[in-house]
């Protein structure tokens, strides 16, 4: 049911245009493939990953970024995502599901 | 060898057994650990390596994902990854059940080694490496044990026997030793004996001293006494050094002669005494049979009451002596054949008596069933 519920949810965004972490990292043309394997590297589980995307987003910092000092160096300054929580947790939770490798292994 | 022998024996080769058992089991125990150990780290290391090939296959996958998404095999081992919490991202593993807390462990059909990832390739944090126990590592251990185990059983064992015989040695010797005694004596008895027999003979023809015949019939009871301990001894002594001669004896004439041959000793008891003989022949040799019947009777005589009775049957079947003495114990009962065995130290004897009966008995194939009561009687039957 909230499976169902968060994929009605995220399509309805992704329908009406607005899944804002598509469209900025689009804009900034920073690979979402990239930076989920870089965080599942260092985060390991689901519900570590979402928790700590979630404290990331709102915390950016150099020292806490899973990605490398290169990378990071390009984007500074690092800017909080201006989401509610509750838009946050949505986009997070459709980003695990979208990208994730458990099922997606031949 | 006696049963007091016999006993010590056993029981020293039992103790024996049970250390040398003990000693040998500890020792396989101690050999399967440091084996398995040994096993187990053969495993262990070449399982390492094989995870350490599979971290960086994981590695390249997830730079190439979802590029490329086929999870690396080999045919060398399954393996499996889990995230740290503890969810399973992918698996080829055959066994079912899994164990988070061991790096290494057997399952019935496998060694599973757990690596730990520092780098969540994939997510996976652990890292399950599956290959097929090579039971025949483990067997050959076990079969080693039992090969060399029986065989220094085996070695341990005769060893066992040998220190049991060696143990029992002085036992036996101090029979010898009495064998010897009672063989030195025995030659030295006869000549007296004779000489008095033949001058109470003498006395009696000559009827010379018809005041003192009570006297004379005392001595003469002691001297048959004295007579039938010397055939005793002599035949259980000596008998390996004298061949026996079988021939047709008349059994009946034997009981009544060996009878009379103890009527002065049946009086003196004022032994009550029951006669039923048949006439029976056997091939038997003559001086045998008359000592495993005087026995027989003298027994009879020797442990019974004052004014008792003995009972004497002869058939063809069997010869039954039956007396109303003072029996013998059950617990008694199995070893009344063995040699220099008394159960009666106010009777005198060697204690040989009933150990010729058996010998005899044994030789012709005769059975000897013996039923006792305590204080009641003896019933002693000789089977033919
Ligand atoms: C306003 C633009 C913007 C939006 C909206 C946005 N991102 Fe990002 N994101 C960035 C930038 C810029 C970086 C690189 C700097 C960094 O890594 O912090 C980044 C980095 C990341 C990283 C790497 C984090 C790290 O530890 O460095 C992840 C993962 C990520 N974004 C996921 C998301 C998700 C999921 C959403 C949607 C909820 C999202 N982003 C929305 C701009 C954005």
């Amino acid at each position: 049911m909230v499976k169902a519920f968060i994929i009605m949810v995220v399509s309805f965004t992704l329908l009406s245009g607005s899944n804002s972490c598509l469209e900025c990292h689009a804009k900034k043309k920073i690979s979402l493939r990239k930076t989920f394997m870089e965080a599942l590297q260092v985060y390991g589980g689901e519900q570590n990953f979402k928790t700590a995307l979630f404290y990331y987003c709102k915390n950016p910092a150099k020292s806490s970024s899973v990605m490398g000092e290169e990378f990071i160096q390009k984007h500074l300054p690092l800017k909080p995502v201006a989401l509610s929580d509750e838009l946050l947790k949505k986009l997070i939770d459709w980003y695990w599901n979208s990208y994730k490798i458990e099922g997606n292994l031949k | 060898m006696l049963s007091s022998e016999k006993k010590s024996f056993w029981r020293f080769l039992a103790i024996y057994i049970l250390l040398v058992s003990l000693v040998l089991i500890s020792i396989s125990i101690i050999y399967y650990r440091a084996n398995s150990d040994r096993v187990e780290l053969q495993y262990k290391s070449m399982m390492q390596e094989l995870s350490v090939l599979q971290i960086k296959r994981l590695k390249w996958l997830h730079n190439h994902f979802p590029k490329y998404n086929k999870y690396p095999r080999d045919e060398r081992f399954n393996s499996a990854i889990y995230d740290l919490e503890y969810q399973e991202i992918f698996s080829t593993l055959k066994s079912k059940k899994i164990d988070f807390n061991k790096s290494f462990y057997f399952t019935k059909n496998y060694a599973i080694y757990v690596a730990i990832l520092s780098d969540y390739y994939l997510g996976a944090k652990y890292l399950f490496i599956e290959v097929p126990k090579n039971s025949e590592l483990v067997n050959r251990i076990i079969r080693n044990i039992i090969i060399y185990g029986t065989l220094a059983f085996l070695a341990l064992l005769l060893l066992g026997v040998y220190l049991a015989k060696l143990f029992i040695r002085p036992m036996q010797r101090s029979i010898e030793l009495l064998d010897n005694f009672i063989k030195d004596t025995t030659h030295e008895i006869n000549t007296p004996i004779s000489i008095i027999n033949t001058n109470i003979e003498m006395l009696k023809s000559t009827g010379s001293c018809k005041k003192e015949e009570k006297k004379i019939k005392r001595i003469e009871i002691a001297s048959r006494t004295l007579e039938t301990i010397y055939k005793d001894l002599k035949l259980s002594v000596l008998s390996n050094e004298s061949e026996s001669q079988d021939e047709l004896c008349n059994i009946k004439a034997i009981v009544q002669e060996r009878l009379e041959y103890f009527r002065l000793h049946i009086e003196s008891k004022r032994i009550k005494l029951q006669e039923q003989l048949e006439d029976v022949e056997l091939k038997v040799d003559r001086i045998l049979i008359e000592r495993l019947i005087d026995n027989l009777i003298s027994n009879a005589i020797k442990y019974n009451r004052v004014g008792g009775s003995i009972i004497i049957r002869l058939t063809a079947e069997y010869l039954l002596i039956e007396d109303s003495g003072i029996g013998i114990e059950k617990s008694n009962l199995n070893k009344i054949f063995e040699r220099y065995r008394r159960f009666n130290e106010s009777e005198g004897g060697f204690g040989i008596g009933l150990s010729i009966v058996d010998r005899v008995a044994k030789r012709y194939g005769f059975v000897v069933e013996v039923e006792s009561e305590k204080d009641k009687g003896t019933k002693v039957k000789v089977v033919w």
